[in-house]
C-alpha cells in the first residue's frame, strides 16, 4: 500500500510573461519506507513538484491548477492550512539545497532545533533541548552537548547540512523529501551525507523522496526513480530498469551525455538544442524537438506515462507502440 | 624543449590582519603553498580539488590576476612574474581565461560584437567590414548563429553565455587558457555540449590549458593529465586514465571513491571509502602532510615531516611517504 499517492498534479505560474507550466500532470505513488528519486535538470517542474505537497508554493504568482495528493486519508492539496500545518515539519520534512540560507543565522541551533518539538508536540523546553541534543548526536556531531548553542556560520558546510538533517527528522517524520541536498558539498562530504541518510532512513523506517540533477546519485542512492523533463514525468521505473533498459529517449540521451568514471570515449554524445520554454503550451512531446527519434506524430500527438513493459512507465508514444526497441542513440554527432 | 608554462615553488599567503588603530598581522591563509608544474605545448591539464584547496587562487595568481608572494611563472621561456604591469597587459594576448558564471562574466551593457571586438583589437587592429567579418568567424567557431552579434548577454542562455565567453577568450588568439570551472553552473545536457565544444577547440588549434573542476568525472573526460590539489599543495600528478583507474595518494583514492558513478550495478560492486570530517583550515595547516588528520593510512612519521612530491612511478608522482607499503 502507498504512503503517498500523487495524481495529476498540476501547479502554474501566472506570471507577466504568460503562463509557466511547472508542473504539468503529474502522478506518482511513494511506498512506506522506500527511496524516490526524481531526477531532471533545473526548470524541470521537481522541486516545483515538492513544494506543491507541501504548500510552499507563493500563491500568487503560483496556483496548483488541478490534482490531489492523498497522504494517509488527507489530500494535501485541497486540505486546510492549519490541516497542512499539523503535517510539515512533523509528518513530512523537507531538507533544502543549501545549508547556509536554509538555517536562520540569527538563532542558535538549539532554539532552531527545539522549536519543531515545542510546535508539534506539547513537551517542555528542557525535555525537547534534550531530544534535540541527541539528534545532533545521532547525526555524527561530536560534542553535540556544548555545540548546540553555537549558531550557523561557526559550522562547516557539511556540518550545517548534518544539522538540517538532525531538524527534520526530530520530529520523525514518515516522509523525508530531500531537495538537492548534496549538490552544495564537496564529494567527499557528500559520501558522509548520503551515508547518514541512508544510515537514518534505515534506523526511523522513513520514506525518501530525493530530488537530484546527479544520476550517479541516483544510481547509488535511490530504489525508484521518475525522470522529469519540461514540467512532465518522461520515465518511471526501478532504478536499475532506469539505467539498464532506458524506455524514453530523454533518458538514455541524458545517460550518454554524462562523462563518467568508469566509461572511456572520445566525444561526448550531446542533446541538441534547449529546453522547451514553459510558458507556452506544447501540443506534442516537449522533447520531440531535441529528440533523434521523433517522427512527424510525435509533434502533435499528446504524450501519455504509461506501463510499456511491466513496472515501468515511459511516456515516449513511439515506445509504447513498439515502433522502437532501443532508445539509445548508435553514434556521436558533432561536436557543435 | 623545455616546457610551454614552468610553474616554479608558487606561493600565494593572504595575510590576516588584527586590530585597526595597531593593526597587525597576526598569521596568513596559505591558499597556494609551493607549487611545481610542467605543462607541455598542446597539453591539457586538469586540476581538481575540493572548495578551498586554492585551484582558483592557483589559476589567478598563474593569470596575473594577483600578485604572487613567491616562485615564479615562466610562459615560453619569460618570467611573467618579473615583468612590469604593462607589459604584462601587452602579454595577456597569449594567455585568457574563462570564467565559471557566464552571467557574470560578461559585461551586461555590451552586445556580443561589442565584447568579441574589444577582444579582437587587442590582438590585431582591424575596423569596419574586417572586424565585423572575424567577429562573425568567431561566433561561428563556438557554434553560435553570426546574426545574433548584436544581441546583448541576457538574451541567450547560460550555455549560449558560456559560448560567447569561450569566443571572447579565443579572440586575441591565445597559446593558452585557463579554465575555471567552465561547465559547473550549466545543466547536464548542456555541460556536454560545451565539453566537446573546449575539446574540439584544443585539438584544433593546439591550445594548452589548464582545465578546473571538482568534478573528477568531467576531468578525466577532458584532460591529458589531472593534478590534484589538497590544502594549498599538489598531492599527486600524472596521466589522467592512470589517476583514475588506480590512484596512488590516499586522498586521491578516497575523492575517486566519493563520486558516484551513474550505473547502479557498478555502484553495488564499489566500496566507498567516506572520509571523516571536513577538509582543514589553510590558516592552521595540520603539521606534516595535511592529509594526515583524515587519512587511514597514516602513521607517526606522517604527523612530522611534510612528504615531497616525487616520482613513485614512471610518469606519476605523488605526496606520500607509504605508497610501496599501501
Amino acid at each position: 500500500m502507498s504512503l503517498l499517492e500523487v495524481e495529476n498534479l498540476r501547479t502554474y505560474f501566472y506570471t507577466r510573461g504568460g503562463v509557466i507550466r511547472a508542473v504539468n500532470d503529474v502522478s506518482f505513488s511513494l511506498s512506506r519506507g522506500e527511496t524516490l528519486g526524481i531526477v531532471g535538470e533545473s526548470g524541470s517542474g521537481k522541486s516545483v513538484t515538492c513544494y506543491s505537497l507541501l504548500g510552499l508554493i507563493p500563491k500568487p504568482p503560483g496556483k496548483i491548477v488541478s490534482g490531489c495528493a492523498n497522504f494517509d486519508g488527507l489530500d494535501l492539496l485541497n486540505c486546510r492550512e492549519s490541516e497542512l500545518r499539523q503535517i510539515r515539519g512533523k509528518r513530512i520534512s523537507m531538507i533544502f539545497q543549501d545549508p547556509m540560507t536554509s538555517l536562520n543565522p540569527y538563532m542558535r541551533i538549539s532554539d532552531q532545533l527545539v522549536e519543531p518539538l515545542l510546535v508539534h508536540e506539547k513537551v517542555s523546553r528542557s525535555k525537547a533541548f534534550a531530544k534535540a541534543v541527541a539528534s545532533l548526536e545521532e547525526v555524527g556531531i561530536q560534542d553535540a552537548g556544548s555545540r548546540i548553542n553555537l549558531y550557523p556560520h561557526q559550522f562547516s558546510g557539511g556540518m550545517r547540512q548534518r544539522v538540517m538533517i538532525a531538524m527534520a527528522l526530530i520530529s520523525r517524520p514518515e516522509i523525508l523529501i530531500a531537495d538537492e541536498p548534496t549538490t552544495a558539498l564537496d564529494v567527499t562530504v557528500q559520501a558522509q551525507i548520503l551515508e547518514l541518510i541512508k544510515q537514518r532512513q534505515k534506523d526511523l523506517g522513513t520514506s525518501v523522496i530525493f530530488i537530484t540533477h546527479d544520476l550517479g546519485v541516483v544510481a547509488s542512492f535511490c530504489k525508484d526513480v521518475n525522470v522529469m523533463y519540461a514540467g512532465r514525468i518522461v520515465e518511471s521505473a526501478s532504478t536499475d530498469e532506469i539505467f539498464v533498459r532506458p524506455t524514453h529517449p530523454y533518458n538514455a540521451a541524458l545517460q550518454q551525455s554524462i562523462p563518467a568514471l568508469h566509461k572511456k570515449g572520445e566525444l561526448l554524445f550531446t542533446i541538441p538544442g534547449l529546453p522547451p520554454d514553459l510558458t507556452s503550451e506544447i501540443p506534442g512531446c516537449s522533447f520531440a524537438p531535441r529528440c533523434a527519434h521523433a517522427i512527424e506524430r510525435c509533434k502533435d500527438e499528446s504524450p501519455s506515462l504509461q506501463e510499456a513493459t511491466p513496472n515501468h512507465r515511459t511516456s515516449c508514444a513511439r515506445f509504447q507502440r513498439g515502433e522502437i526497441s532501443d532508445v539509445r542513440i548508435s553514434g556521436v554527432v558533432s561536436a557543435l | 624543449m623545455s616546457a610551454f608554462l614552468e610553474v616554479d615553488n608558487l606561493k600565494k599567503h593572504f595575510p590576516i590582519y588584527r586590530g585597526t588603530v595597531f593593526r597587525r598581522q597576526v598569521g596568513s591563509v596559505k591558499a597556494v603553498d609551493g607549487i611545481d608544474l610542467e605543462i607541455k605545448t598542446g597539453e591539457i591539464l586538469g586540476l581538481v580539488g575540493e572548495s578551498g584547496c586554492g585551484k582558483s587562487t592557483l589559476a589567478r595568481t598563474i593569470m596575473q590576476l594577483m600578485p604572487i608572494t613567491d616562485g615564479a611563472v615562466v610562459l615560453e621561456g619569460r618570467d611573467l612574474s618579473k615583468i612590469s604591469k604593462r607589459a604584462i597587459r601587452a602579454e595577456r594576448v597569449n594567455f585568457q581565461m574563462i570564467f565559471q558564471d557566464p552571467y557574470a562574466s560578461l559585461n551586461p551593457r555590451m552586445t556580443v560584437y561589442d565584447t568579441l571586438s574589444e577582444a579582437i583589437r587587442t590582438r590585431q587592429m582591424l575596423t569596419g567590414k574586417a572586424i565585423v567579418m572575424k567577429v562573425a568567424e568567431l561566433m561561428k567557431t563556438v557554434g553560435l548563429p553570426a546574426n545574433q552579434m548584436r544581441r546583448y548577454p541576457h538574451e541567450f542562455s547560460g550555455g549560449q553565455r558560456q559560448r560567447i565567453a569561450i569566443a571572447r577568450a579565443l579572440a586575441p588568439e591565445p597559446r593558452l587558457i585557463i579554465a575555471d570551472e567552465p561547465v559547473s553552473a550549466l545543466d547536464v545536457s548542456i555541460q556536454s555540449q560545451i565539453l566537446n565544444l573546449i575539446l574540439s577547440l584544443c585539438r584544433e588549434r593546439e591550445l594548452t590549458m589548464i582545465f578546473i573542476s571538482h568534478d573528477i568525472s568531467v576531468v578525466k573526460y577532458i584532460s591529458d593529465r589531472i593534478a590534484v590539489m589538497y590544502l594549498g599543495r599538489l598531492v599527486e600528478v600524472g596521466p589522467a586514465a592512470q589517476i583514475v583507474d588506480r590512484p596512488l595518494h590516499p586522498y586521491t583514492r578516497a575523492l575517486i571513491s566519493a563520486v558516484p558513478v551513474p550505473d547502479p550495478r557498478v555502484e553495488r560492486t564499489r566500496r566507498r571509502i567516506i572520509l571523516e570530517g571536513d577538509p582543514p583550515s589553510p590558516t592552521n595547516p595540520p603539521s606534516g602532510c595535511p592529509f594526515h588528520p583524515r587519512c587511514s593510512y597514516a602513521i607517526d612519521a606522517c604527523k612530522e615531516q611534510r612528504p615531497p612530491l616525487e616520482e613513485k612511478e614512471p610518469n606519476r608522482i605523488a605526496a606520500c611517504i607509504r605508497i610501496g607499503e599501501i
